[in-house]
């Protein structure tokens, strides 16, 4: 038998239930957290620990002594510095180009009607579904021969279209066209069915309303894209823009067989260099370079979920 | 009338740039591999031997191609799994509680994670005889199996790597964004009207996100068909008696290992209508079950 | 309607704005020859093959050589493209299958108009396999014979004494098990005698030791079922299975990049392993143990076998005379001295590889071991023609291994294999 008081009313039970769904919530977030970060520090941890150390049976939880120099040694073996300006300026521009032509087409398979588009827009579908190992060799065999072809027809005498280019008459900035260039890097990268399929699929899900209002207003199918549908689709749009952005930035195939010089190389490529041949790699410093590399990506994400936040307030769809 | 054929020109000139390069650098080698599967091409002669459908007709024999299709579909069992559980943690995480942003980026990790580090991880997670699963089962009173060097175990041990991998990556973001755009009030009103919580989840929150499952469903299938290259390539190397060698990495090998690319062409044109079909099939499927506005 | 093509418009000619504005610079001026070279990409290869590079252009002015490095599937798509690089890189195994297609200069008329040229400074059975129907292709680059790498405090520890050229298979066994010790009481093995590794450049030579053979003669059928061989594979094999003096297949997963293994030997849980001349440049690291090697051990005849490659010309290369003198420099005395300095296998010509060998007060004492093990070793029989029945038939010895298969079955199955595949062939060439 029992004095002591208790929650005798509704709203202070209520508030406690709260309380502990609220514990609940963040324990379980917490411990999924922890499986999700682990491989992340097991990688850092990894990246800074003597080579010896890698492979220690029981594996070392804290890398002791903790060894920096990983870093710069890592730094040093290969041209970080120049991988790191080819892969932002491939990854700029290919996720600038894919985020703006795939809009475009989007906004046409959702919003246009014109003959042929559902056929199009599946055949867009279909060519996700070819597996790109048996594509990459004929891209690459139409870039290589790109430059050959305007060669013939514009500039058969001085082979205008292989040239190299250079910055500043001393950096190296690839060729013009065809392979080893920044056009090799970015063209095939453009045009992406991914993107398209994803932001048509977000703008079906855009009320109609607006558009009507606006063509009673005499707005212009232009208008209404670019002053309806893009505001509004800001989440989609950022979404597309993080994840264009990051496969980019760990695409390695590609970027791998279309440079030849090591000045053109992008970072994943790099990457390739720390694996050993015939023995095995320093794992050590292997992870010290892929933390190297994918530092910016994470720095992207955690700068596009700002964005991200702000474009649904901006997008004003919540009533 | 001008009106409908003014929208048509419009709708043309909005495709043009994007149409012309996709024509261009996606639809042109697509048209060239499926050429390519009816020759026998190794890459380092020229020109490559025509044979017909004779690259179809070995596909149609081939015993292993059988047991890696299987895989392929086995390994994809973890897709529903890993795309529900985006969609219970979006709910969970989209209460407005603080911290979410932080919880959104550790669990943004495992995709950015490097490969080979994610790997070898659980490559030693998964070792029968030290590794950390077996020990937890260990611990329970149960005696693991021998994971990665089982023909039996390896398959699952690949998908819970997968689940894990994937379930608090782009479906997540997605998923949020999509619950983002639910009217708060639609569950308020329910609530009121005695709504509990699973039937507010089914009846308000899955029908109003069925345009973002379609669309993870659809790139689920076109991708996981096409997927297990990574892991076959560096972690398991398609073993224990091709256990985990999906279509993909059989691609792969036939196009880089061993040379023969017109069958690896006839391979991935194969698996192009598998994928096809499965997707009309969802598509139309869809067409009833999907809510847009 | 007219602002929407404007803007559509705007997206290319910003494109384009951003590749011309660099600046043209119109390339290579004045009259160098420019030819390339490929190889695989590797931080400390790449340096090297950089510093070789930079030493020829300082020699021959009037030749310029571009450095691209890649991997196998580069390689194939240049190749693929009508791009072959000039200086192409190749493993023995892959020679006939690039000699068949006509993608390899011969070197036989360049050897002859060049009076400073003498193939007997390269060693010689390298040069040999370097031949196909009489004619060479290649020229020996970098190799690396296989040998016994062990750690000597483990040894003295155990009282056994070091391994040496008169080890043969019992005394080899002998000493791993009196290296494998477990942890009072806890039932499970921390260090190990040995490691076995079943990477294509690992097992083969247990084969050759006990008298067998993979092929024949003709390389019409594969001998894997002969009794030599099935006893060589289950002593192999037996090393894990039967007497755990090696750990299973969990080592294979571990390693990256490398063929298995080896990575523990660093770590000190391995008493022994068998290693390249590669892996001296992870060894070199090591600073908790002293370690030497020792030739593999004898069986009823030396064999062992080789990783590494040989170095050709392309066939259709516009300037065969200038390959023909990057080639000569690349894998002569020029640039051999260069790899050899940086720690590589060994050079294919002799006096680098020599010298590189005797380094004294740096371990291992006895790494002319290597050298004598050129002798005796023999290129891996699995030619690239034939990659695909090899990577099926391999897989049974992967299962033995996991204990799915007995060497009976592995062997008779990896046969099997090999000699359905070429009666498929039969009436096609072969090599």
């Amino acid at each position: 038998m029992s004095d002591r008081a208790g929650p005798r009313t509704q709203p202070e039970r209520a508030r406690r239930m709260r309380r502990l769904k609220i514990l609940g919530t963040y324990v379980l977030l917490a411990v999924l957290g922890l499986t999700m970060a682990f491989p992340f520090y097991w990688m850092l941890t990894m990246a800074l620990k003597e080579p010896q150390a890698a492979y220690r049976h029981p594996p070392q939880w804290i890398p002791s002594p903790v060894k920096w120099s990983n870093f710069p040694a890592a730094w040093e073996a290969a041209p970080f510095g120049r991988a790191y300006v080819n892969s932002l300026i491939t990854a700029l521009l290919v996720t600038a180009g894919q985020v703006f032509t795939s809009s475009l087409a989007a906004y046409a398979f959702s919003r246009l009607k014109f003959k042929g588009r559902d056929t199009l827009f599946f055949c867009y579908l279909a060519t996700m579904m070819v597996p790109g190992a048996v594509t990459m060799i004929p891209v690459f065999i139409l870039i290589a021969k790109i430059p050959v072809l305007l060669n013939t027809l514009f500039s058969p005498a001085s082979g205008a279209f292989s040239a190299n280019l250079y910055v500043l008459h001393e950096f190296y900035a690839g060729r013009l066209v065809g392979l080893d260039s920044y056009f090799a890097l970015i063209a095939p990268g453009l045009f992406s069915a991914y993107g398209t399929f994803m932001l048509r699929q977000y703008f079906l899900t855009i009320p109609r309303d607006y558009e009507e209002a606006a063509k009673m207003d005499g707005c212009s199918l232009w208008g209404i894209y670019w002053r309806i549908i893009l505001p509004l689709s800001g989440p989609a749009l950022t979404t597309l823009t993080i994840f264009t952005f990051m496969g980019c930035w760990k695409s390695f195939m590609w970027p791998l067989i279309a440079t030849q010089s090591e000045e053109m190389k992008t970072l994943p490529v790099l990457l390739q260099a720390f694996q050993g041949r015939y023995a095995d790699s320093d794992l050590t410093l292997l992870m010290a370079a892929s933390v190297i590399v994918l530092v910016p990506i994470l720095v992207i994400f955690v700068i596009g979920q700002k964005y991200f936040m702000q474009g649904i307030r901006m997008g004003g769809l919540k009533g | 009338m001008k009106a409908r054929s003014r929208e048509a020109l419009a709708g043309y000139g909005f495709i043009l740039p994007n149409c012309a390069g996709f024509m261009l650098f996606t639809l042109l080698p697509v048209g060239a591999s499926l050429l390519l599967s009816f020759y026998q091409w190794d890459l380092l002669s020229w020109p490559p031997k025509f044979v017909g459908l004779g690259n179809y007709a070995d596909l149609v024999r081939d015993e292993h191609f059988r047991q890696y299709c299987w895989n392929t579909v086995f390994m994809m069992s973890g897709i529903p799994i890993s795309m529900f559980g985006s969609l219970l943690l979006a709910v969970v995480m989209n209460q407005k509680l603080p911290g979410m942003t932080f919880f959104k980026t550790v669990y943004f990790l495992p995709s950015i994670t490097s490969g080979i580090a994610i790997y070898v991880l659980w490559a030693w997670i998964y070792n029968p005889d030290f590794g950390l699963m077996n020990w937890l089962l260990a611990q329970s009173g149960v005696e693991g199996p021998r994971w990665l060097e089982s023909t039996t175990w390896s398959k699952p041990a690949l998908v819970i790597m997968g689940i894990w991998g994937s379930v608090g990556g782009v479906d997540l973001v997605l998923y949020l964004a999509a619950l983002q755009g639910i009217d708060p009030q639609l569950y308020e009103a329910a609530e009121m009207d005695g709504a509990g919580a699973w039937q507010r989840f089914w009846k308000i929150t899955w029908p109003l996100v069925s345009p973002t499952t379609f669309f993870i469903l659809i790139m689920g299938i076109i991708g996981g068909f096409q997927g297990g290259f990574d892991t076959a390539y560096i972690m398991t190397h398609g073993g224990p008696a091709g256990s985990t060698t999906t279509v993909s990495y059989y691609i792969y090998n036939n196009a880089y290992e061993w040379l023969h690319m017109g069958y690896a062409a006839a391979l991935a044109w194969f698996l192009f209508l598998v994928i096809l079909i499965v997707t009309l099939v969802n598509w139309f499927f869809s067409q009833r079950l999907v809510h847009y506005e | 309607m007219r602002r929407m093509a404007a803007c559509a418009g705007l997206v290319p000619l910003l494109a384009a704005l951003a590749f011309w504005f660099p600046g043209c610079g119109t390339g290579l001026s004045g009259d160098r020859v420019e030819i390339t070279m490929f190889d695989w990409d590797n931080i400390e290869l790449n340096r090297l093959n950089k510093e070789i590079i930079a030493g020829f252009e300082k020699t021959h002015p009037h030749i310029r050589v571009r450095f691209i490095s890649g991997d196998a599937r580069k390689r194939l798509a240049m190749i693929a493209a009508d791009m072959a690089p000039d200086i192409m890189p190749l493993e023995i195994e892959e020679l006939s299958f690039y000699v068949t297609r006509h993608l390899l200069a011969p070197l036989d008329e360049f050897m002859g108009a060049d009076a400073d040229f003498r193939l007997a400074d390269y060693f010689q059975n390298m040069a040999a396999m370097c031949r196909c129907s009489g004619k060479l292709y290649a020229l020996p680059e970098d190799f690396s014979p296989v040998a016994l790498y062990y750690n000597k405090d483990l040894f003295d520890a155990a009282q056994v004494p070091y391994p040496d050229e008169n080890c043969g298979w019992e005394d080899f066994l002998d000493a791993a098990k009196r290296l494998t010790r477990g942890r009072a009481g806890s039932g499970r093995i921390e260090q190990y005698g040995f490691v076995t590794s079943w990477w294509r450049n690992r097992w083969p030579m247990y084969v050759w030791q006990n008298g067998g053979e993979i092929f024949n003669a003709d390389y019409d059928r594969c001998l894997m079922d002969q009794p030599e061989a099935v006893e060589a594979i289950r002593f192999y094999n037996d090393l894990a299975a039967a007497h755990h003096v090696a750990p299973g297949w969990a080592a294979q997963l571990e390693g990256v990049g490398g063929q298995g293994g080896s990575q523990w030997f660093v770590a000190g849980r391995i008493a022994m392993t068998a290693e390249t001349r590669y892996a001296q440049t992870s060894f070199q690291r090591i600073t908790a143990f002293r370690w030497d090697v020792a030739p593999l051990p004898k069986g009823k005849r030396r064999a062992t076998t080789f990783v590494g490659g040989v170095a050709g010309i392309a066939a259709r290369t516009k300037y065969p005379r200038e390959a023909w003198e990057f080639l000569k420099f690349l894998t002569g005395e020029g640039g051999s001295a260069v790899l050899m300095r940086g720690g590589r296998g060994l050079a294919g010509y002799r006096p680098a590889a020599e010298k590189a060998v005797v380094h004294p007060g740096q371990p291992p004492e006895h790494d002319g071991v290597f050298i004598a093990a050129v002798e005796y070793c023999h290129p891996s029989p699995f030619l690239t023609e034939h990659m695909r029945t090899f990577d099926h038939a391999q897989e049974e010895l992967n299962l033995l291994a996991q204990g799915y298969r007995t060497a009976d079955q592995a062997c008779h199955n990896f046969a099997q294999l090999f000699n359905e595949h070429f009666e498929k062939l039969r009436g096609e060439p072969r090599r």
